[in-house]
């Protein structure tokens, strides 16, 4: 049986819900106890990954370089993963990361456009260090299972690890099985990332879990972007209760001790924080399969230029905007607002 | 002048149509490597002046008495040795660089030809729609210490190249930015779009200054754009930047949205049709300066 990775996701996808300000003391108290729990991995940086913080998406409160300095000086067993997105990070970026120290590298994007990521895979296997290939917004490439001829060009990279992200958090426990029954074909290692968009984080990642996946990723108390991730102490409960030994090393009474004490610690880092919570707008997201991480920014947007909620999702899923275009939400929901009423008489439209 | 185009992908394609239109030229001429390809093909059907040939029958065909202008429309890998092969043909004639290769002087048509090297490099089309805007503003703000590109995209309208060369648009774009501009720390995002319908390229510019902005600086922005919208148009008509404020006092962003004559390209992929419009509007420049 192939060993089983539990991913945690919670200093990266995290940063989502903080607007990016996990600072160092954050850092290194999650690191401590990732080690003690005897998590496989922890996964840090801006939400976006390595290289995307920006004035568009959001600055992180620290450096990349830093943090990766720090998890690097706390970890000892659990391994350290980065996420890269090529279009925010470039080859520079990942030089940073192996000078760091850096374990694994996940390398992803959009599914549509996974092709991008050539180079900075063979960036890594030059390097001679552990790339992971990522595949996110996975409902995209679902019609006529697409899919399987992407991962059959991931392997063509040599990639040994796929990561599927339902980052928009729409995919149905039914669905998940099926995609799993398809890729046993592949012989090759699968992890599963979900968003609890439509409440089935868990129940997808079991399914994942029972279908082959051997990476689960999961999140402290969920925290993440939109509606946040599986959640790690509900996923690690009901595994164990399933599949007691297969899930012996890690230490549950360790992980609800620092689920209890979390919010203490951001609240002492002054890093404001809501539990992770499907908001209808979080609903309306995954309905039209945005990602997750939008939420927020129509929210802020919305409020600023007076623009009902459940319109601007409308309109913004009518555009199928992809991570990274969050620029153009401002837009749409300015041009949705009574200002941009009264200014088209003179002018045109943005989009 | 004559004009010689290497590479009949959509970027020489388009940039043939663009020539063609603009009447400064004697003779055209694209040359690829492959008549069975897709852009081969259109071109054998629409009676270009095509030759299946590649860069050693661009080189014979180079016209010893009259000013010829070599374009490369292949892509960054190939860009490097057809830029051996040509160089010793330079003396006289120019070398325009359309590929994500470092190879040329970063020229940005909207500011004249002042560089006398005759081997010119077109950085990129975020390149090309961002830095006229930065250079205009920086002049009437002092304090500007970070700007930040980010480029949308149609995935369609991005080819083989492009998503290989991800990498080499962002590191060329920054270094131009960053030569041109002064602006030494600057940052750009590239996205690609799957939407259907595709979306119209567009580029979002975010400026932050040291110092607040107050509603007089506003005043200048908006009289620069005017400026730059009104006159950019020569040469790309489909320019169009509008200005944005942001919720911080410092930082505002521009948008400009591009969109393509549509010639050879779709109207959405004014990606593209920045690149060549720039490549096509500088014969003009070319002849002012060697004939003027």
């Amino acid at each position: 049986m192939k060993k089983i990775i539990i991913s945690d996701v919670t200093l990266r996808d995290g940063n989502h819900a903080v607007n990016h300000s996990i600072n160092l003391n954050v850092v290194k108290q999650y690191c401590q106890f990732a080690e003690k729990a005897k998590l496989s991995v922890i996964e840090v940086g801006h939400g976006n990954g390595i290289g995307a913080s920006s004035l568009s998406i959001g600055r992180s409160a620290v450096p990349d370089k830093k943090i990766f300095k720090t998890a690097r000086k706390f970890l000892k067993k659990t391994k350290l993963s980065i996420h890269s997105i090529p279009g925010f990070s470039t080859i520079e970026d990942l030089k940073l990361a192996i000078d760091e120290g850096v374990d694994i590298f996940r390398i992803g994007c959009n599914s549509t456009e996974i092709d991008i990521i050539e180079k900075q895979v063979n960036f890594c296997k030059k390097n001679n260090v552990e790339a992971w290939g990522v595949l996110m917004m996975f409902h995209l490439i679902l019609n006529n299972k697409e899919y399987i001829k992407k991962i059959n060009y991931l392997k063509t990279l040599g990639l040994k690890t796929v990561i599927i992200m339902d980052s928009a958090g729409c995919l149905l426990p039914s669905e998940v099985k099926k995609i799993f029954l398809e890729l046993k074909k592949f012989k090759i290692n699968f992890g599963f990332h979900a968003h609890n968009n439509l409440g089935n984080a868990i129940w997808n990642t079991i399914e994942a879990y029972e279908g082959g996946a051997n990476i689960l990723d999961v999140s402290l108390r969920g925290f993440g972007a939109g509606a946040g991730n599986a959640q790690m102490e509900i996923l690690l409960t009901i595994l164990k209760k399933m599949y007691k030994k297969n899930f012996k090393v890690f230490d549950l009474s360790q992980i609800y001790e620092m689920s209890d004490n979390f919010k203490k610690i951001l609240d002492k880092n002054n890093i404001k924080y809501n539990n992770s919570f499907s908001e209808p707008m979080n609903i309306l997201s995954a309905n039209y399969g945005l990602f997750s991480g939008f939420a927020s920014h129509v929210n802020n947007f919305s409020k600023i230029y007076d623009v009902n909620k459940l319109k601007a999702f409308e309109a913004i899923g009518s555009k199928k905007l992809v991570a990274g275009q969050e620029d153009l939400i401002m837009n749409i929901i300015f041009n949705l607002s009574n200002k941009a009423t009264l200014k088209s008489k003179n002018s045109k439209k943005i989009l | 002048m004559n004009c010689l185009i290497l590479g009949s992908g959509k970027i020489g394609i388009d940039l043939y149509i663009k020539c063609k239109k603009t009447k400064f030229f004697k003779n055209i001429s694209i040359f690829n490597k492959n008549k069975f390809s897709t852009g081969a093909k259109y071109c054998l059907a629409n009676n270009f002046n095509y030759f299946d040939t590649g860069i050693k029958g661009l080189v014979k065909k180079i016209d010893l008495k009259n000013l010829n202008l070599i374009y490369d429309a292949t892509s960054a890998e190939a860009s490097i040795d057809n830029y051996k092969l040509l160089k010793s043909y330079l003396k006289k004639n120019y070398y325009i660089n359309l590929t994500p290769s470092k190879i040329g002087k970063y020229t940005i048509p909207y500011h004249s030809l002042k560089s006398k090297s005759k081997c010119i490099n077109l950085i990129t089309c975020g390149g090309q729609s961002s830095i006229p805007l930065i250079i205009e503003l920086k002049k009437i703000l002092p304090s500007l210490i970070y700007t930040e590109l980010v480029s949308s995209i149609s995935s369609i309208s991005a080819g083989p190249a492009t998503r290989k060369n991800v990498n080499d648009y962002i590191e060329n774009t920054q270094s131009a930015i960053s030569k041109l501009t002064g602006i030494k720390n600057n940052k750009v995002i590239i996205n690609l779009n799957p939407s259907d319908p595709p979306v119209n390229m567009m580029n979002s510019i975010f400026f932050e200054c040291k110092k607040k902005l107050y509603k007089i600086d506003f005043i200048k922005i908006l009289k620069v754009l005017r400026t730059i919208n009104k006159n950019i148009k020569f040469y790309i008509p489909g320019f169009n930047a509008k200005i944005f404020k942001t919720e911080s006092k410092n930082v505002f962003r521009i948008t400009i949205r591009v969109v393509g004559q549509g010639d050879y390209l779709p109207s959405y992929a004014g990606n593209l049709d920045i690149i060549t419009s720039a490549a096509a509007y500088l014969p003009k420049l070319i002849y002012e300066k060697n004939y003027h």
